[in-house]
């Protein structure tokens, strides 16, 4: 089974990058879309999404890290860097299917989503005002979808 | 009591899925009684068109026969007058 | 300094060069940013009676101190130049990523002057600056332009401000556009960086923002971006401003047939109701804009199928009922050709509109037209002559110069329904049906416009008789006006403007959390004051004189034939009226003129020495 981490739903995501910003500043109190450990894609005029770290199972990135200074926590599933370690090689990067690891530009060291481990609760998912992001397993993911296609299908029976 | 037809626009109009709507109210109905005999029709409107409390939600108002603006909620409407439930926008 | 940077970069297109002009903390403090700002550098950077489509003018790019940062709807940017059209300030806003790249590269201003020798686009990056051959990219519309140049740079994260076949033509209802649906769209800014032989600004900023409190400017734009999901912005959400179609028509004022009528019999066909039923695919944002009003719509079949495009009020109204199209798949081709090519939608309808009439009263014959009968809701001959327009092929050339200038040349009465104030095209509000605004209208520093006025809102709102003038519309206009100016500086969206309770103060705090510059409310208002009469300055310095303030004829002795504004027009000694009570509410002469005390007052010294009486 899977752990919790960020989704963000397509259909209902207007492409603002609002939440870029609030991981920027939360993370590095600067408002720098290259600091963000999230990031969003528009594809204009409709398709929009933004994407961050899906903790992997057997996660690619650790497993190419050529100095092994990624390491996958067993409970949560978040990717942690051993900065010591890291040199910038951007080999993790190249691993990862889904664009979703950065270079911090300054000091040349990988940055991924850590799911706000300083905070309460993962700041991309509180500003987002279209309620595209969600911190979610992906059970509950197919779970809701289910539910909306059942009640859509049968919302006559519903009223 | 008096008849009211009112007409409606925005998000009224898509929640009450009607362009107008006829109420009845007191012969002393103030326009507070005629967002009750509103919401006691179309209870969607709360949140969207009118507050819990009672008054609309800005930018709505009620407009008499297309030129007046109705500027307190005290007043009392007239039967025969046609009412407007909209508001209007900075164009885009 | 926090957020700004304290430079504006200068670019001399003719000889490719640039350099960095320092501003100081109270340079900014003085025009916030935004409109003002732009203003600024407009005014110190042309010569008096500079040619607009000469190698003088200054085209000048001024950003907000809330783009980029976590502000929502801040992240917009104003562009101004002397008009082509007007002859007056042309100033414009924008928004989105372009609005942040050019901060993000280190700059709060950008002025562009000279001319260059061949089509050319300029490429920003950061602290280097390039100039590009464009010749391969003439005649390319707007959105393939800007992924032209995103691959040839080879970075997605390139953003970029173009025109379209339109401004390279010089058509003086051309506009510049940016991150595929936003454009700085009035008065012919696009002809004025076509004039440049600019084709585009290319632009890679990869400076962090820095502001004075993040943690509470943080908490701020958390609250504020929740309210701005509530009612108060519903409107804008659900099917974004076409919802003014079915309001507008009720109340008398929907322009129809070139403003022949505030009523159009046809006006549910294209609604916004219809539209979000038919036509609307999704609604996107701006970026850092948590409301998305911007609804992108499409023709699923028959002729237009496959336009698309995003849809407007302004737009919708221009070249719809306007127009007297009943049909909404043209409206989307309509305007779609317009954001091709670059042009005003607003002026593209509204000048297409007044060649219908022309037709109509056969002052213009189909020989003119070359063939094409321009009949009332014949949207084909609309799509048709917006083409021509930009190609200035056929009477196209004679529309591309916008309503004024062809009205003057064709003549036959044709000048009676130009409707136009300063050369700028009317906005879509019939101006006989929201008389204050028929003032703020007439007023208008950059010509007829709803966004800078604001004062319909008090005419639509009841708070005075909208289909009679009075005389304390005078104090009425001036306050709508800084109120718009309070948006257009600090560069927050209008849409947001249901959400505060104490907007001037709020808006303030904002402003002093990002910069870190200690602002009042007060001091906001100055600066607002400042900002009105700074444009009004480089008007008066060009040329204008209260001549210059004035309404459409049809406007002063038609009245509106049918609808719930039946019989009503705007008397001109009730306009003289108003106008004169405007002027004292603005501290100016009985002619309009600012007198030197006031300027000084403001601050703007230098100028009452050119302008102040």
């Amino acid at each position: 089974m899977k752990h919790q981490y960020i989704v963000c739903d397509p259909d209902k995501c207007a492409g603002c990058s609002q939440c870029e910003l609030i991981c920027s500043v939360t993370k590095a109190g600067v408002f720098d879309s290259a600091r963000s450990r999230i990031r969003t894609v528009r594809i204009e005029p409709v398709v929009m999404m933004s994407i961050a770290c899906r903790l992997c199972e057997d996660a690619p990135c650790v497993i190419a890290c050529p100095r092994k200074a990624l390491t996958q926590d067993p409970q949560t599933g978040v990717i942690r860097l051993d900065s010591d370690l890291c040199d910038g090689c951007a080999w993790c990067i190249e691993a990862c299917d889904f664009g979703a690891i950065n270079l911090n530009p300054q000091s040349k060291k990988v940055e991924i989503c850590d799911l706000c481990a300083d905070k309460d609760k993962p700041q991309c998912v509180l500003i987002c005002q279209k309620e595209a992001l969600s911190f979610s397993t992906p059970e509950q993911v197919a779970r809701q979808a289910r539910k909306e296609v059942v009640s859509q299908l049968l919302k006559e029976l519903l009223e | 009591m008096k008849k009211l037809q009112i007409e409606l626009f925005g998000s009224a109009r898509r929640l009450a899925q009607a362009k107008e709507v006829n109420i009845e109210v007191g012969d002393t109905a103030t326009f507070r009684e005629v967002i009750v005999a509103l919401v006691q029709k179309f209870p969607a409107f709360v949140g969207h068109v009118i507050t819990e409390t009672g008054d609309l939600i800005e930018p709505y108002f009620f407009n008499v026969d297309a030129r007046r603006v109705v500027r307190n909620l005290d007043e009392i409407p007239e039967e025969g007058k046609p009412l407007l439930l909209l508001f209007v926008d900075a164009g885009g | 300094m926090y957020s700004f940077f304290g430079k504006i970069l200068h670019i001399d297109v003719t000889n490719r060069k640039s350099w960095v002009q320092s501003v100081t903390e109270e340079h900014l403090r003085k025009y916030v940013g935004g409109v003002s700002l732009a203003t600024r550098l407009v005014y110190d950077n042309t010569p008096k009676g500079v040619e607009p489509l000469g190698p003088d003018n200054a085209l000048c790019f001024a950003a907000s101190a809330f783009a980029g940062t976590l502000v929502p709807v801040g992240t917009k940017h104003a562009v101004a130049a002397k008009s082509p059209l007007t002859n007056c300030i042309g100033d414009c806003l924008a928004s989105s990523y372009f609005s942040q790249a050019f901060r993000r590269a280190g700059y709060d201003g950008i002025v562009i002057k000279g001319a260059a020798d061949k089509l050319t686009y300029i490429f920003i990056d950061d602290d280097v600056v390039t100039f590009h051959n464009a010749e391969h990219l003439r005649g390319m519309p707007t959105f393939e332009t800007e992924e032209a140049i995103r691959a040839e740079l080879g970075d997605e994260a390139v953003r970029v401000a173009t025109i379209g076949l339109a401004g390279e033509n010089l058509v003086r209802i051309a506009n510049i556009t940016n991150d595929r649906g936003r454009q700085a769209g009035r008065t012919g800014l696009g002809a004025v960086m076509g004039s440049k032989k600019i084709k585009a600004i290319a632009v890679r900023g990869t400076k962090p923002i820095t502001v004075a409190d993040p943690a509470a400017l943080t908490a701020k734009c958390l609250a504020l971006s929740q309210l701005a999901k509530g009612p108060k912005t519903e409107k804008y959400r659900i099917m974004g401003t076409p919802a003014n179609v079915l309001n507008l028509n009720r109340l008398g004022g929907l322009p129809t047939r070139n403003f022949q009528s505030g009523t159009f019999e046809a006006a549910e066909k294209v609604s916004g109701e219809y539209m979000l039923e038919h036509h609307v695919d999704k609604a996107v944002s701006c970026a850092g804009c948590p409301i998305a009003c911007e609804h992108i719509t499409s023709v699923r079949e028959g002729d237009y199928k496959g336009a698309r495009t995003s849809i407007d009020y302004e737009s919708l109204f221009a070249v719809g009922p306007n127009c007297g199209i009943d049909y909404f798949p043209g409206v989307i081709k309509a305007i779609e050709t317009c954001d091709a090519h670059g042009l005003d939608t607003i002026s593209s309808g509204v000048t297409v509109s007044w060649a219908m009439e022309c037709y109509q009263r056969g002052i213009l014959t189909k020989e003119d037209f070359g063939g094409l009968e321009p009949t009332w809701g014949n949207h084909a001959a609309i799509v048709r002559l917006i083409e021509m327009m930009a190609k200035r092929e056929g009477i196209g050339d004679l529309l591309a110069e916008g309503t004024k200038r062809a009205a003057k040349k064709v003549g036959n009465g044709s000048e009676h329904f130009a409707m136009n104030v300063k050369g700028l095209e009317c906005s879509g509000y019939d101006l006989r049906a929201f008389q204050t605004y028929a003032l703020g209208a007439a007023v208008g520093t950059r010509g007829p416009c709803h966004n800078r006025s604001l004062a319909y809102e008090p005419d639509a709102q009841g708070k005075v008789d909208r289909l009679k003038a009075g005389p304390e519309r005078g104090a009425i206009a001036k306050e709508c006006e800084e109120f718009a100016a309070l948006f257009d500086m600090t560069m927050l969206c209008k849409f947001i403007r249901g959400c505060f309770k104490e907007p001037w103060s709020e808006i303030t705090e904002l402003y002093t959390l990002t910069t870190g510059f200690n602002m009042t409310g007060d001091d906001m208002k100055a600066a607002a004051e400042r900002c009105w009469n700074l444009k009004k300055a480089f008007n008066i310095r060009e040329g204008w004189t209260r001549a210059d303030d004035w309404l459409p004829e049809r406007c002063l002795t038609d009245p509106l034939p049918e609808g719930a504004a039946k019989g009503v027009f705007v008397k001109p000694a009730d306009l003289n009226m108003m106008i004169d009570a405007y002027y004292v509410a603005r501290g100016w002469t009985a002619e309009g003129l600012i007198p030197t005390m006031k300027l000084i007052e403001l601050g703007l010294e230098d100028i009452a020495k050119d302008v102040g009486v």
